[in-house]
This record gives structure tokens, sequence and C-alpha cells, in this order.
């Protein structure tokens, strides 16, 4: 899907940093009257000297942990956030010029975070939104048309969104984002808080979206699901830094190759038999928690329920921040 | 420009409709609007109990003074409440990342996106005041109500200026919807006519806090021959303080894409 | 025993806002500049005073007073908490303060007395300051100030329960802010806060006094100036209990009408 590599990418990222001043101040009571007079700052570096390029009609999944970088960094892409140092370029601008051709071309959409108003129907959003964009009556006629379909939001269209479902919300909010056919776009964990239709549904949404309008999407998540769905390749950002690139399919099958099984017990089990199933990763009192090749779940599970006094057994996909140790541990031999 | 009107038009369309979901507001705000009619009519007519005249201005005067006070009282919280107020919630919740995105003016969006239709009563009873007292005065004419509305509009203008630059410290300080009571406080004053107020707080109430060009002025246009110095001033002080407003804006802009996190 | 726990659940609920509100520095800057409109008024009124032509032997330190002291007794009846309440109520956040141990209502009150506690303490200096430097204290009488710290109290109950009761409207309505504007307007005006009471033409005034306003700034002021004489103090402080019996109850019984059909609607 991508362009032939003599074409300029879409987005490059160049040096990029940025460093922000917090304040720090203790709890208690004490303390907040002795800060309306003293305010220590330190400096954070959320962003330390990144470097990567996409070229148009990718989609790139941007992972990592909590607080690494991945919100500030796609700030900085839209031009929300000004960056301490270093040079962006998306689509040929400058993204904190916020030039309004470039605002025309983009657009971001927050997990949990909604910008449709409760009152309005979404039909009202969709209105409104074809006004600032300058939508011409046909294109949005086509969009419309196009996204209601995808996103299956027909007969939701208009009910005042307070009355509506989650879920519906968001489609709804996606719907809205995308009428202006934008070139490139910006998702902060859009599946976040969903249920897992809808995670899929949205999924399948952007993968046609992308296809049909040959769009360049950047895509930050801090599920794995997220990215096998839909990455061409993965950008792992921690503490700030770039800590792979590359494609997700190879990331995916290495790392993602166990998962994590959470049991509860009845009675107490010998840690060493225990140890016969899969690796141990905790054991403590009456839980455990238990990695295990991802082929042999089924046979496994089955056989520690029969086996072992278990009274809850849960089935998870490893947690990220494994995934990113165990990253570190063979950074040798990924590519 | 068109793509303004535009704008504004289906922000008032919106504005209809969402204040549709709220048929019961209707009643409340005209309540509202009624009562304050009532008290401050109360009011201004207990202070003529006590006196002929309010700096040299007359009853019916102060009742056009008044009149124009429940004009802007109406033009705010049609216009300005439902929206300004709202800026520490945007950015709070993180929706003025969304409004910053929009390929639009940030603060023409912010400024007027909801409009409390609800709200008119107020402008409804203030006009009729001042039309009322005009006529009591015998000087109801197009040219008196030209002149009225010449002055009207800066005192828009400031008014609109003033809730700006006092709603855009939110940028900084995070809790600030109450800031709105340090204008209501000033804007109490504009009840009465700046005249009737010691000197020295007339000069602060035309030059620190522009509360004589929001009331005092356009009034006075209404029953007088107001000086074309006067008028000139005026204008000039309301483009001023929209340019204010602007640089401020931008001004915060720049410091919250600089330092939020 | 029971006394005892509730009594330190209130402190630790007081102590947690106060933490809170000095969070807010640009509070402060509100606060002293946003209660300073009696301060405005009192212009207006040493102005007509001097150009001689009110009737009734008045000076200007009378108005000084006066307006001083509805500046404090406005600065102690600031409330705002109905916007807490009315965000709680309709955002379904209420649920969980039911279920705590505490009623909600006196989680109200300490958020309230916090932002009190904050306050009055930067308005203090302004107000003594002013007292002293326009000689104004000698219109206070010494005498009745116990008794006008008494219904002060009690003009202080009035509004919080009136404020209280605008809350639980919530429960009904969807946005009760026009009504909390439409309190407050008429607090200004009909309270005394720009036209002393005693100014009103008679007619007018027995009307006014019919409703809770005066009891909450003027009557209070009076009181403290010693300008009522034994039975018009009576009848004022019989009023204030009314008010507060009528308010408070009815506040309460929409509070309990309120959060028996509560469905934590919202997000």
């Amino acid at each position: 899907m991508s362009q032939p590599a003599d074409e300029p990418p879409c987005i490059t990222v160049e040096g990029l940093r940025k460093v922000y001043r917090v304040h720090k101040r203790a709890a208690g009571f004490r303390n907040s009257i002795r800060s309306l007079f003293y305010r220590p700052m330190t400096e954070v570096e959320a962003v330390k000297g990144v470097d990567f390029s996409i070229q148009s009609g990718e989609i790139v999944g941007f992972l990592g942990p909590n607080g690494a970088g991945k919100t500030t960094t796609l700030k900085m892409l839209t031009g929300l956030m000004y960056p301490s140092s270093g040079k962006i370029q998306v689509l040929g601008y400058t993204p904190q010029k916020r030039d309004h051709d470039f605002l025309r071309r983009i657009t971001l959409v927050m997990g949990q975070k909604q910008q449709l108003i409760w009152d309005l129907s979404a039909a009202d959003a969709f209105a409104l939104n074809k006004v600032i964009y300058d939508i011409p009556d046909a294109e949005y006629k086509s969009n419309l048309g196009v996204v209601t379909d995808m996103l299956g939001i027909g007969d939701v269209l208009n009910k005042p969104q307070r009355t509506l479902s989650l879920g519906e919300r968001m489609k709804c909010e996606l719907a809205a984002a995308m009428l202006h056919s934008p070139k490139v776009l910006f998702l902060d964990e859009p599946t976040i808080g969903m249920d897992i239709n809808v995670q899929q549904n949205v999924r399948q949404f952007i993968a046609d979206y992308r296809t049909e309008f040959n769009a360049t999407v950047l895509l930050t998540s801090h599920y794995m699901a997220d990215v096998t769905a839909l990455a061409d390749r993965i950008l792992v950002i921690d503490g700030g830094e770039i800590v792979f690139e590359g494609r997700s399919d190879a990331l995916v099958s290495r790392f993602s190759a166990a998962k994590r099984l959470k049991l509860q017990f009845g009675s107490a089990v010998d840690p060493v038999r225990l140890e016969s199933y899969g690796e141990v990763k905790a054991l403590k009192g009456l839980t455990a928690e238990l990695d295990v090749e991802r082929d042999a779940i089924s046979v496994i599970s089955s056989k520690l329920l029969n086996e072992l006094p278990v009274v809850d057994i849960a089935i998870e996909e490893m947690p990220f921040e494994d995934v990113l140790a165990q990253l570190f541990d063979r950074s040798g031999d990924i590519r | 420009m068109i793509r303004s009107t535009r704008l504004i038009r289906q922000f008032f369309a919106n504005g209809l409709q969402i204040e549709m979901e709220y048929r019961g507001e209707f009643l409340i705000s005209a309540l509202n609007s009624l009562l304050a009619f009532v008290s401050g009519f109360v009011v201004l007519y207990a202070v003529f109990h006590n006196v002929s005249e309010l700096g040299g201005w007359a009853f019916e005067e102060g009742l056009i003074l008044f009149g124009v006070f429940l004009i802007i009282e109406g033009y705010i919280a049609m216009f300005l409440q439902p929206n300004l107020s709202r800026l520490s919630e945007y950015i709070r919740l993180g929706t003025m990342d969304f409004i910053l995105l929009k390929p639009i003016s940030s603060q023409f969006f912010v400024s007027f996106r909801f409009i409390n239709i609800w709200a008119f009563p107020s402008i409804v009873l203030g006009s009729g005041l001042v039309i009322y007292g005009m006529w009591a005065l015998d000087v109801l004419s197009p040219l008196g109500m030209a002149r009225f509305l010449l002055l009207l509009c800066p005192a828009l203008m400031i008014v609109y200026a003033v809730w700006c630059i006092l709603n855009t410290t939110a940028f900084w300080w995070t809790q600030v919807e109450n800031i709105n009571l340090i204008f209501r406080t000033f804007f109490e004053a504009g009840r009465f006519p700046v005249t009737a107020y010691p000197r020295w707080l007339q000069v602060v109430l035309t030059a620190v806090v522009p509360v004589a060009f929001m009331t005092t002025f356009p009034a006075q246009a209404a029953f007088s021959q107001i000086g074309v110095s006067t008028s000139v001033i005026s204008w000039i002080v309301g483009i001023f303080a929209l340019f204010v407003s602007h640089a401020f804006w931008r001004y915060a802009l720049s410091k919250y894409a600089s330092a939020s996190s | 025993m029971i006394r005892n726990s509730g009594f330190r659940k209130f402190m630790a609920l007081l102590a947690f806002y106060s933490t809170e509100f000095s969070n807010y520095r640009a509070e402060f800057v509100i606060y002293l500049l946003g209660g300073s409109q009696p301060i405005i008024m009192l212009f207006i009124w040493v102005t007509l005073n001097n150009s001689g032509q009110l009737s009734g032997d008045y000076t200007s330190t009378h108005f000084v007073c006066y307006f001083l002291l509805i500046y404090a007794v406005r600065n102690c009846n600031a409330m705002w908490f109905p916007w807490a309440m009315d965000e709680e109520i309709r955002q379904g956040d209420l649920s969980f303060k039911l279920l705590r141990p505490v009623n909600p209502y006196w989680n109200y009150l300490a958020y309230q007395l916090a932002d009190n506690v904050i306050r009055i303490p930067l308005m203090l200096p302004v107000l003594i300051g002013g007292f002293y430097v326009t000689s104004a204290y000698t219109e206070l009488s010494p005498t009745h100030l116990p008794l006008a710290l008494l219904s002060l109290l009690f003009g202080i109950s009035i509004h919080f329960y009136s404020n209280f009761l605008m809350g639980t409207v919530s429960f009904w309505l969807e946005r009760t802010r026009a009504l909390e504007m439409m309190y407050y307007s008429m607090l200004i005006l009909l309270g005394g806060a720009i036209v002393p009471l005693e100014l009103f033409p008679d007619g007018l005034r027995q009307i006014v006094m019919f409703t809770p306003f005066p009891y909450l700034l003027g009557f209070p002021v009076d009181v403290a100036m010693g300008r009522l004489g034994g039975a018009e103090l009576v009848r004022g402080f019989a009023m204030q209990a009314v008010w507060v019996l009528l308010i408070g109850l009815t506040g309460r019984a929409l509070w309990r009408a309120g959060t028996k059909g509560y469905s934590g609607a919202g997000a």
C-alpha cells in the first residue's frame, strides 16, 4: 500500500524534542499554603530527539506504554503543541503554523474525548462541519453515505448524542471527523473503552477508509490488537525515544507468541508442578500468572482445569510492558 | 465573511435545536428577565423617590439607562455567557484541541458557538424601556434611534472584548469561571449614570474599566445630542478593544501550545 | 460517639476542601475584586448625600458604614456550590456521594465553609482598614453587635438553604443557572445592596420585607448599626426564623424526593 520510495514522504520528523516545565508540590494543607508563594519548577523531557518518516497511504502504529511520549508526539504533528526543537513536515506544511489549508486535510480523533455536542444529533454536527470545512455539496453527500454505511450509524444519526451508547458516540465522532475527506488521520487511542464488536467495526472502517481515499494514518495505542489488525509498520516509543521501528508482522509474531493466563486456585498448588504447564511469572498465595505459547493455549488450559484445583481462569494478551522488556533483550536480531 | 455569516446561521440553528431540548428553560429565562426588570425598576424608582436627579439625570433618562443596561444583560446572556465561560471547561477536557484543529478562527468559534436564544426577553424589555423613555422625553425619532444604535455598537464591542480578555486567562488559571463575577461587579455600576459617581471614580469607570462606554454613552445618545468627539472615541475604543482581545487570544494560544501537556 | 465521628468526618472534609481551594491562587484576586460591588455603590450614595438632595439627616459616614457592612455580609454570603450540585446530579456523580457514609448535605456545607475560611481573612483587612480610615466605626452600635452576629448567622443559613434548594431543583430541571442568576440579582437589588432599604418608598418596602432577601443582607446590617428598635428586632428575627424553616424544610423535602427517584443518568 505504500508509495514507491522515490516519492517524498507524507510525514517527516527530524530531531523532535519536547521539554516541559512542571511545578512540584507535596501534598497536605501546609504545603499548599506554602505553594501560594513559592513554586519550584522542574523540567521533564517528554520527547528526546525522535526521527521518522511516513509515506502516504501507510498505516503506522505508534505504540508505547503510558507516559512514553506518544500523545505528545501526536500533538506536535498536528500543530497543537510546539516542539522545543526539531523539524516536522506533514503534507508539505509545518503543522505549527496551523495553515487553514493544512487543517482541512487532516483530522484528529481521540478516544474518550468527544467533541460532538451532548444535546445535538450527529446529523447536526455533520451539518456544522460541512460549513466549517467548506465541503462542496456533492462531496458531502457522498462522504456522508460512505461513512454512514461503513460505520453502520444510519439509525442513530438523528438522535441527540446524550442518548447514545459510548460505542455509538465514538462511531459518530469518527464519522464527523472524516466528512471532509482528510488525507492524514491522527488517531489517538481510538478504540479505548469500547467493546470488542465496536472495536472490530472501527478497525475495519479505518482500513477501508485508507484504501478508498489513499489516506495516511498514524494510530497510537497501547493495545497490541489495534496494531495487529491495521498497521503496516510500527514505531515503538518508550521514555521519549523510538526503541523499535519495523514491520508489524515481525513484531507480532515474535512477541505475541505467548499469552498470559491468570489463575485463581481453590487450594495451594506446588510451584514446581505449575512450571510444567508454562512459564510461571507470578505465584502468590492462591493466584498465579503463567505464560503459555499461543498455539498451546486451549490444550494447556483444559489440562490445568482438569488437573489442578482451578477456581477461575482468564486468558489475556501479554502485557505490553513485558513485550517491551523482551524487545530490549532481543533488540539485536529483530530486523 | 460569507462563511462567518453561514456559521452564525448554523450556530443559531444549533442553538435553537439545543434549547428545544430544554423547553422549561424558556419559562425560567423569561421569568428571570421579568424579575430583573421589575427589581431593577424598583431600585431605580426607590432612588428617584429620594432625589430629583441622579448625576444630573432625570428619572426618564434613568429609565433609558436602565433599558440599555437590560439590553446588554440580554446580549451577555445570549452570546457571551454560554460561550466564553466554557473556555476553562474546554481546556480542562481537551475539547480545545479539537477546536484548534478546525480551519476557522478559534476565537470566533469559541465566542459564538452556543447561542442562548431564550435570553432575548431582556433585550426586548430593555429596548421597550429605551423607546418609552425617549417617547416620555419627546425625543423619539428615527434620528434619535440612529444615534442610539451608533453608540450601542461600540458598547457591544467593548463588552465582548472585556469578557473575552477576562476569560482568556483560563489558559493560565484553570478554574476561572468565577472571573465573570468581576465583570458583573463593575458592570452593576452601569445601572447608574457615570456622572453620579465622584470624579475620580468617573475616570476609573471610563478609562480603566470602560463601563461608561457600555451604558452611559449609548443612553445619552438616545436622548441628547452626544458630541462627535464622544462618538468617535467610543468607536475607536471599541475597535481597539477588539484588537486587544484578539492579540491576547493569540498570545494565550501560543503559550498553550508551548506549555501544555 | 457518633457525634464525634461525624464531627471528625466533617473536619476532614473541611480540611480537604480548604487544601483544594488554596491551590487556586487566581481565585483570591477574584474574591477580592468580585465582592467589592457594595464599595462602588457606597460612592454613589455619598455623592448624592453631599449634593444635599437627600431628605432626612444623613451623614456620609452613615452610608460608608452601611455599605462596608453590606460588603462584609455579602462576602460571608457568597456561595456557588449549587453549580457543583447541579453538575453532580446531572452527570451522575451524585451516586458516589450517596454511597459514602457522609450525607452529601454536609459535603456541600464543608465545601462552602472552606471557601469562606479562605475568603474571610482576605476581606478583614479591607474592612477594618475602611472602617478606621473613614471613622465609620462610629456608626456601629457595640451593644447590638452580638445580636448582629446572630442575625448574620441566620442570614447565612437562609442563604445556604436557598442555594441548597436551588441545587435540588437540578433533579427535575435540566439547567438551573438561570434560577441562580435570578436569585442573585434579586438578592442584590431587594436585599439593600444598591439602595439601602430605609430609602425605599414605604409601600414598596413593605412588599420587599415579605421576601427573604432583606433578611440576608440589609437586616443584619441594620442591627449592627443599632437602627432597629425592640419590636422591629423581634419581628426581624422572627421572619428570619420563618424563612430558615420554610426554605430549609422545602429543601430537605425536595432532596429526599430527588434522591429517591435518582437514576444516576449521565455518562
